[in-house]
Formats: structure tokens, C-alpha cells, sequence
């Protein structure tokens, strides 16, 4: 609710808020959050009895620490509320059709349109160009969809849903290479396979797991990494290709622990990760050497 | 196109990174891979006997009264490698011997024990303990693992401008 006020303030009441304020204030009841209700957690997870007027003594401090949190949640309110209500008269005005710059990042929504038009209306402002947009996942250098094109839309994704296959294919045999390696010197454990059958109902046999995995990296992650590469970071598809692969290795290295401590934990980290890493190379390297190959082909085929 | 060929995190970054892990990795896995083979190379878990003649033994002994209460082992009753052992140890000019083999009377070496051989007392102690280098045995795998991953590391800015050329010829790079 925070977070919507603050997104829509500038729409609602053409003003800005002092974001300083705004950014300490989120910080602060995330603060007061975290503290209070992590305290009740480990205090509830130690057997803090439920629904009774008082608890037993031993829980005094935590009670007292979740209180504080408490004031702080309460302090970050009164400061939210404070700062909406001041900036309605004294916030400077917004001065952009544009105040989030979604247009950059083709976010720019109906009611925002909305916004545009009523500051060009009322204010006789020009509407907000941003110097760059972020481009589509893979640009074609000609039209697609058109006649004379390329092709239709349909075709260019199937086509490129098939690089990313393949792509994902490769990946997932490099990074059974460290996986592999990670289970024969003993920091992962084989049988956490066989929890990826039972996940999808069926016996809870490693090898069962195995071909999912195989079939979970060569169509499922590469589908998604399609999907998802234009918003992760990265200027070239190999390095958004890491980041992608950092950001399952999180999933995986919590799917797949089973209790690991010390150095077996660390080399089981590490070998997720590094793994993972291997994966993100060998879809992106993959996928882009295909489509170069591709590139070439047609290349040639329109100069003949 | 050359803002692409152009990253701190690939050029200069892991390089750096790459040589800490080559470092730690070597500071892993060589003492790692001695605690592997140690056993081979050497004797070691095995420790070191050392046995004094009946006369010294007499001669320290003697004076104390009432006299120090050391374990009595008669020789039929230590271990074949204990007797070995304390054989070679008479006739060594230094008195010392490794035992190799099971040292079941090791406890009473330790503190200092007589042993009765042939009518006479001999005074046998455990001279060393000669134990073997300990190490995790985690720490020669990844300590290798770390190795391989530094030298990636280093070799990044090289594979990193392939990768661009190969972007580029993707026609993705801006």
C-alpha cells in the first residue's frame, strides 16, 4: 500500500513527495518489520503459546524487542503520513509527463497515458521522449511479420525457442560435468534427484530425476530465459546469461541441499553456482553461435 | 559496437579474482594432497619406541624409594611389532625404534614402562608419536576445483572477446 501511494502520488496530486523521506521511511519499517516479526517467529518456533492474554516469563525480552519493532513500524507510518500529507501542499510539482521514465523501459501504462495527456491539456506540456528504449529480446535486423520479411513472428519464435533448446541442451551437459564431479568427490547428494520425480508425482528414483532435470534445462530454462532476458541484466546475451543462471543456482542450491556443513557446505555452494555458470555459458554461447550461423546464412542467401 | 568489448567485471575483475583463487587453491590442495598420500610416502601414525639397557634402567631406578609405579610388560606380551621393535631399539646405538605395526601397549609406553626380557628389565618409552599430517578431505578437490576455476579466471579477458566477436556476429550487441 506504501509502495502504491508513493508510485501514484505524482498521478493523483501532480506533486512530488520528498523521496528522501520516502526512501528512509521504507527503509525504517523494513528495519521495524524484519525485527519484529522475525523476533515473534523464532519465539513462536521455540513455543510461545497462541491466543493467551500472557506469556510465560521466558519470552519477556523477545516481547519486549518485537515491541520496539512495533514503534518503529508505527514511527515509519507517522513519517509516511506525515510526507503524504505535507507534500500536498508544499511537494514541488511535477515538472514531466513521464515522472517514473516507464517509457524507457516500455512500461508506460494506460493510467500514465492517462497522466500524459491530462498535464498536455492542462499544462501545455510536450510529452516526454526517453533518450534510449530498451530493446525487444532479439532484434531482428529486418521486419518481421511483414511480407519480404524474415518471416512471420510465429516462425521467428519457434525458431528461436529451438536455438534456445539446443542451447539449453548443451548447457545442461556442461553443467552435469560439474554436478557430476560435485556428487564423486561427496559435497552433493544423488538422491536430492530423486526428489524432482516425487515433485512431480511420480517414484522418487534418481534417475527419474536426471531426465527431468535433463528435460527441465533443455526446454523449461530456456523457454523462460527467452522470456526473461530482455529484464535481467547484462549488455551482452552471454552476461545476462550468467545472471539468469546466478539467480536458479539460488533454487537449486536450496531444492537440492540435504544438510551439508563446513567445507561440504562451501564446496556444495560452489560447485552450484560454478555449475550453473557453465549452464548460463553453454545456452547463450550456443544460442547466439547458432543464430550467427543463421545470420551468415541469410546474409548470404539475400546477397545471391 | 565497442562499448561490448568493454567490461571491467571480465577484464579486470576476474583476472584478479582468478589469481586469489589459483593462491587459495594451491594453499588448499597441496597440503591437502599430502595429507592424501602421506601414508604412502612415509611411516606415519606409527610411533617411535625408545628402550634404555638394564644397567641405566637399574641405575634410574635405584635410588627412588619407594620406587616409581610403572606398568610391567613381560616381552611375550607385547605385539610382534612391538617385539620387533624393541629388539631393534636394543641394538641401535641411539635406542630408538618406529614400530610398524599395531601398538596395542602404546598407553603404557607413553608414561614409561618396564619390560622384562629374558630376566632383565629394560626402561621403554614412546619417544614420538610420529602422527600424520591432518587435513580435511574436502581440501585436495576443491583446492584442485579452485585452481581450474582461477585459471578460467585469468584466461577471462581472452575468451571474453571471443565471446564478443561472436555477439557481434550474432548481430545482438548495440
Amino acid at each position: 500500500m506504501i509502495a502504491a501511494s508513493y508510485y501514484w502520488y505524482p498521478l493523483i496530486t501532480g506533486r512530488w513527495y520528498d523521496t528522501r523521506m520516502a526512501r528512509f521511511q521504507a527503509l525504517l519499517i523494513v528495519f521495524g518489520s524484519f525485527v519484529t516479526f522475525m523476533t515473534l517467529l523464532v519465539i513462536g518456533g521455540l513455543g510461545l503459546p497462541r491466543r493467551q492474554a500472557i506469556y510465560p516469563p521466558e519470552y519477556q525480552l523477545a516481547q519486549q524487542i518485537a515491541t520496539v519493532g512495533g514503534y518503529i513500524i508505527g514511527l515509519s507510518a507517522l513519517l509516511w503520513l506525515y510526507n503524504m500529507l505535507v507534500s500536498y501542499w508544499r511537494g514541488t510539482p511535477v515538472t514531466t509527463t513521464d515522472p517514473w521514465g516507464l517509457k524507457a523501459t516500455s512500461q508506460f501504462t494506460r493510467e500514465w497515458q492517462w497522466f500524459e495527456q491530462h498535464m498536455m491539456d492542462k499544462y501545455d506540456m510536450e510529452p516526454t521522449e526517453p533518450e534510449t528504449t530498451r530493446r525487444s529480446y532479439a532484434p531482428e535486423a529486418e521486419p518481421t511479420g511483414l511480407a519480404g520479411g524474415v518471416g512471420t513472428v510465429a516462425q521467428t519464435v519457434s525458431r528461436n525457442a529451438w536455438m534456445a533448446a539446443v542451447g539449453g541442451f548443451v548447457g545442461t551437459v556442461l553443467m552435469s560435468g560439474g554436478l557430476i564431479t560435485a556428487i564423486l568427490i561427496g559435497v552433493l547428494d544423488p538422491v536430492s534427484f530423486g526428489e524432482i520425480a516425487e515433485l512431480v508425482g511420480l517414484p522418487a528414483n534418481p534417475a527419474i530425476g536426471a531426465v527431468l532435470f535433463l528435460v527441465g534445462g533443455t526446454v523449461t530454462w530456456p523457454l523462460l530465459f527467452l522470456a526473461f532476458s530482455d529484464y535481467l541484466p547484462g549488455r551482452l546475451l552471454f552476461e545476462t546469461g550468467l545472471v539468469f543462471a546466478t539467480l536458479i543456482s539460488s533454487g537449486f542450491a536450496i531444492a537440492f541441499y540435504t544438510g551439508q556443513s563446513g567445507l561440504t557446505f562451501i564446496g556444495y555452494l560452489t560447485f552450484v553456482l560454478v555449475s550453473h555458470w557453465a549452464y548460463g555459458i553453454g545456452l547463450t554461447v550456443t544460442f547466439q553461435y547458432l543464430k550467427s550461423d543463421e545470420t551468415l546464412r541469410s546474409r548470404g542467401g539475400g546477397g545471391s | 559496437m565497442s562499448d561490448g568489448a568493454d567490461s571491467f567485471v571480465f577484464q579486470y575483475l576476474a583476472p584478479f579474482v582468478g589469481v586469489l583463487l589459483v593462491a587459495v587453491g594451491i594453499a588448499g590442495a597441496v597440503p591437502g594432497g599430502y595429507a592424501l598420500i602421506e601414508p604412502d610416502l612415509e611411516n606415519c601414525g606409527n610411533p617411535t619406541i625408545g628402550v634404555e639397557g638394564p644397567e641405566r634402567t637399574a641405575e634410574r631406578f635405584s635410588g627412588a624409594e619407594p620406587g616409581p609405579r610403572l606398568p610391567q610388560v613381560a616381552f611375550e606380551d607385547l605385539s610382534s611389532a612391538e617385539q620387533t621393535a624393541f629388539l631393534t631399539a636394543v641394538d641401535d646405538p641411539v635406542g630408538e625404534q618406529q614400530v610398524v605395526g599395531s601398538v596395542p601397549n602404546a598407553d603404557a609406553f607413553r608414561r614409561g614402562a618396564i619390560v622384562t626380557y629374558e630376566g632383565e628389565q629394560y626402561y621403554v618409552t614412546l619417544v614420538a608419536e610420529n602422527t600424520c599430517f591432518a587435513a580435511a578431505p574436502l581440501q585436495f578437490p576443491l583446492g584442485v576445483f579452485a585452481i581450474a576455476l582461477g585459471f578460467l579466471g585469468v584466461l577471462a579477458p581472452p575468451l571474453y572477446r571471443r565471446l564478443v566477436r561472436l555477439e557481434q556476429r550474432a548481430g545482438r550487441s548495440e
